[in-house]
């Protein structure tokens, strides 16, 4: 990866970001939350919706502005190198969308050139990647004929074609069956030991416990723990995760009433 | 912006759209197949149609005229025409049982017979389409008739047929095939072209905005390491061809079909023909009516969340767009004065006049100038859009909510989208408020230009923006140093305006036409005294056209260009604000020169002194031509006058540069 591995690959510093709802006035989604992910590292973001996952994510993926604070992603800054951000970064949410009229190679060879990847590399890629996600078979459909599995697949393949260092994944596996699922879990863990970072949210307490090496648990914007499971099995003395997330929001809910 | 990132989606939005049947129908199936297809079908039903009226029994009854008159005679020798007999006549016709009545006075024959006029009265139902479409040939029978009976009155009397015809009227068209074809087409023609370019952008446009939106691509597009300006650009290029493509395959269409279609009867008549270089205007002047309507669309279509959701938002759009194109259906309106400036109805009626066969620099400049003006703002304000997040994944609603004064967070400077969005709204300020203004009358209306846009204007923005008055205008009184610099600059240009104009002269003659109106408004500057045309042509711009340019433009430019890049572009707008591509060289040179003492010094008042030195000798000398010692009008350059101004213009940018106590003092 040619990327400068000093430092972490992800650093936040007191991100915050305000909407303006026309009901409620300012809405703080993200209240001046920190954190860093290493190379070679599995975050996880747990939280119920409307916790502010997904408004952070985009901000790390440079598609929202923080209302203050910053953030570097592979070292790059998130507002002043917005560009070399995202040439480092695989981004996938469960709202990002296939070109439906578009066939899987096609919309590979025009992200391949989007990172102005030679043709050569893109065709190496391309190659490489179908026969790690099977997609062989439906090459050449138009993503609209797809099923949710095959589409998430491609989706998946779209966003490692440059081979990023880093990679966030928001909610990759909401909404698939078993084995798509598992075919996502199993590259998370596969890039993990290439050295790539990967931050991921997740409703599921159990894939979490399974892949994370650290969970943030976040909730009404900010980060109310983060740390490996044990250790937060041990500071809040519950046994399970999903008991470990309802005592940390219980204690945020008496503290702030 | 990289040109082979804009390349690759454009490779890719061609390819997704030629896979969308919805563009696939308006674009090539409707002129290609419809057209045709409907013209010919028109024209076959209407010609057979016809053939079965000409073919129909047309029933007659009548009433006081006896059987084996003469005039019974002609009737029932006459082709398709049945006598009937009725007993109630007025009510059959009515019914429809017979289709005319034709009634005799009583006397009718004694009348006819003792040289008087017989009133014959012809009932029909005028609703009755058969009745209608047999009128003409009913009376026909009864005109003829009616000759019949004059030509044996004429000869009894021994009168000839000349004598009752003094005068015969005979019609000769003289107008060429040509200009008959561009008549009937003319009227037709230019409005489809320009509606056709409108509905070609339309389904694309909401299809790449909205319709990403709704699918999700559009967040999966914008992780991608492509700038927004580079994704909106290369959307934009395409949805413009897409539109052109859609515009002239009408127009192939259509040629196709009056060639061999529906004007085949009178083709002997008419010549549908557009002379090459015509057909190349037009393409020209489509192009950036293509990219306006593009531009126009895509922004509005990015407010919405979905493609339904657009097309819900577009419809007015379209009709109010197309309402200035229906012009060329009215008769009698040729393009000038006010229709130049009205958006779509001047390139309709340029269209028009093109199929004429007539060509006037003039129009085409004019309209050129401002369907690119109106083209790039609204490409600017697609772009704009594209990088609000607000508008990308918000509610529709907060787009407003942000613009509201106050949600608007106070800052010093104007930011760079703001200050160009500025420019171009004073622009078009300019172009259609103050130039009919200045048509109607020129001094007041200067001085409301200068008023109002210039100045009044720009404080106003600023205002609404929260901007901090003293930074965004730099309102600070300049060091000493200075003000001696830029007067050595104002002197410097003075003295190498001969060279200036005579290299101008060189590039770009000044017509005739020019160098008389200017003699016109010098003249007309005179009737004037002289502090009157001082305060009008020296004193307001120099103080207003500063708030403008090196306020608010120059300071919202530096946010986030470089120094010179601001500089330039500063003092580009400030020529093109000029309106005139012959003064465009020597305005620039004064622009570069007030934005940079401005720049340097940090005090507008640097580029007001500037600006009144040149604008105030310009109406010195007009008011006192006898004083024109640098000779402007007689094209001589002096080079040693010239060479000293260089100098001193040298001299004036060393000391910005190289001098302490240049800056203001905050």
């Amino acid at each position: 990866m040619d990327v400068n591995q000093i430092g972490p690959a992800i650093h936040v510093d007191q991100l915050e970001k305000n909407y303006l709802d026309k009901a409620r006035g300012v809405v703080r989604a993200v209240r001046s939350i920190s954190f860093d992910c290493n190379y070679g590292e599995i975050v996880g973001l747990l939280g119920p919706n409307g916790a502010g996952k997904t408004t952070t994510l985009r901000m790390l993926a440079t598609i929202l502005k923080p209302t203050s604070g910053t953030a570097t992603v592979a070292g790059y800054d998130i507002q002043e190198q917005s560009l070399q951000v995202r040439k480092k970064l695989g981004f996938l949410t469960g709202s990002t969308g296939l070109y439906g009229r578009l066939t899987p190679i096609e919309i590979f060879r025009f992200f391949g050139s989007l990172h102005r990847m030679p043709p050569g590399l893109i065709e190496e890629r391309t190659k490489y990647l179908l026969r790690l996600f099977e997609m062989e078979s439906f090459q050449d459909s138009h993503c609209d004929r797809l099923s949710t599995g095959q589409k998430q697949r491609v989706n998946l393949a779209r966003t490692l074609l440059p081979d990023p260092p880093v990679v966030i994944l928001d909610e990759p596996t909401a909404g698939l069956d078993i084995i798509s699922s598992k075919t996502i879990l199993d590259f998370i863990h596969a890039s993990k030991t290439e050295g790539k970072c990967i931050l991921f949210s997740t409703h599921y307490m159990t894939e979490a416990e399974i892949l994370c090496d650290r969970v943030a648990i976040i909730h009404e914007g900010e980060i109310l723990a983060l740390d490996t499971i044990p250790a937060l099995q041990a500071s809040t003395g519950k046994t399970s995760l999903v008991n470990v997330f309802f005592h940390l929001v219980q204690q945020y809910e008496t503290q702030h009433s | 912006m990289r040109l082979s990132i804009v390349k690759a989606i454009f490779k890719k939005e061609i390819l997704d759209t030629l896979r969308d049947r919805r563009t696939i129908m308006f674009m090539i199936v409707i002129p290609v197949l419809l057209y045709p297809a409907m013209l010919i079908f028109i024209n076959e039903l209407a010609t057979s149609q016809q053939a079965r009226m000409e073919q129909k029994v047309i029933t007659i009854a009548l009433v006081n005229v006896p059987e084996n008159s003469a005039l019974w005679k002609k009737l029932s020798s006459t082709e398709k025409i049945k006598i009937v007999q009725s007993k109630n006549p007025q009510e059959d016709v009515r019914k429809g049982q017979v289709d005319f009545i034709a009634e005799m006075p009583v006397d009718g024959e004694t009348l006819l017979n003792g040289g008087q006029t017989a009133e014959l009265k012809l009932y029909f139902d005028r609703s009755n389409e058969d009745a209608m479409t047999n009128l003409e040939r009913v009376r026909s029978i009864f005109e003829s008739y009616s000759k019949g009976i004059l030509q044996a009155r004429l000869k009894q009397k021994e009168i000839n047929q000349q004598y009752i015809e003094p005068l015969r009227v005979e019609e000769v068209n003289v107008a060429s095939k040509q200009r008959m074809g561009g008549f009937l087409i003319g009227r037709f023609l230019p409005m489809l072209m320009v509606i056709m370019v409108l509905v070609g952008s339309m389904y694309p446009a909401i299809d790449m905005t909205a319709g990403e939106k709704e699918r999700g691509t559009l967040e999966t597009i914008l992780t991608s390491p492509a700038t927004r300006t580079e994704i909106v650009i290369g959307k934009f290029v395409t949805v413009t061809c897409i539109a052109l493509l859609t515009g002239l395959l009408n127009l192939g269409s259509m040629m196709g079909t009056f060639a061999f279609g529906i004007f085949r009867s009178v083709a002997s008549q008419i010549q549908i023909h557009i002379p090459f270089d015509f057909l190349i205007v037009m393409i020209a002047c489509l192009i950036p009516l293509a990219v306006f309507f593009s531009g126009m669309m895509m922004a509005v279509a990015t407010f919405a969340r979905s493609f339904k959701e657009a097309q819900n938002l577009l419809t007015p759009v379209y009709l109010v767009s197309t309402l200035p194109a229906m012009i060329s259906f009215i008769p009698g309106i040729q393009l000038g004065g006010f229709w130049l400036t009205i958006p779509v109805a001047n390139v309709t009626l340029l269209f028009k006049e093109l199929m004429l066969g007539e060509f006037v620099w003039n129009h085409l400049l004019v309209v050129f100038v401002s369907v690119v003006f109106l083209a790039s703002a609204a490409l600017f304000l697609a772009i704009h859009l594209f990088g609000r997040e607000d508008v990308l994944f918000g509610e529709v609603s907060s787009f407003g909510l942000s613009l509201k004064r106050a949600n608007i967070i106070p800052k010093a400077v104007p930011d760079q989208p703001e200050a160009l969005f500025f420019a171009i709204i004073s622009f078009g300020l300019l172009l259609y408020v103050a130039v009919p203004l200045q048509i109607r009358s020129l001094v007041s209306g200067l001085v409301i230009t200068e008023l109002a846009i210039f100045l009044l204007f720009p404080l106003l923005y600023a205002a609404y923006l929260k901007l901090d008055f003293i930074q965004t205008f730099r309102l600070r009184s300049p060091s000493a140093l200075a003000l001696v610099l830029t007067v050595l600059m104002a002197v410097g240009f003075q003295l190498a305006a001969g060279t200036i104009l005579y290299l101008q002269n060189l590039v770009f003659p000044i017509p005739k036409e020019l160098i008389d109106s200017m003699e016109k408004m010098m003249k007309s500057a005179q009737e004037y005294s002289f502090p009157v045309a001082f305060a009008v042509i020296a004193l307001l711009p120099a103080i207003c056209e500063e708030m403008t340019f090196r306020g608010m433009i120059l300071s919202g430019l530096l946010t986030r260009s470089k120094p010179w890049v601001a500089i330039i572009v500063t003092a580009a707008l400030f020529a093109a604000f000029h309106l005139s591509v012959h003064r465009f060289f020597p305005v620039f040179l004064i622009g570069l020169g007030a934005t940079f003492v401005v720049w340097r010094s940090g005090s507008i008042f640097a580029g007001m002194l500037l600006h009144l030195i040149n604008n105030g000798l310009l109406t010195f000398l007009a008011a006192y031509p006898k004083y024109d010692y640098l000779q402007i009008t007689g094209m001589q350059p002096s080079l040693i006058l010239s060479g000293i101004g260089a100098i001193l213009i040298a001299l004036s940018i060393w000391g910005f540069y190289f001098k302490k106590g240049t800056k203001a003092g905050t």
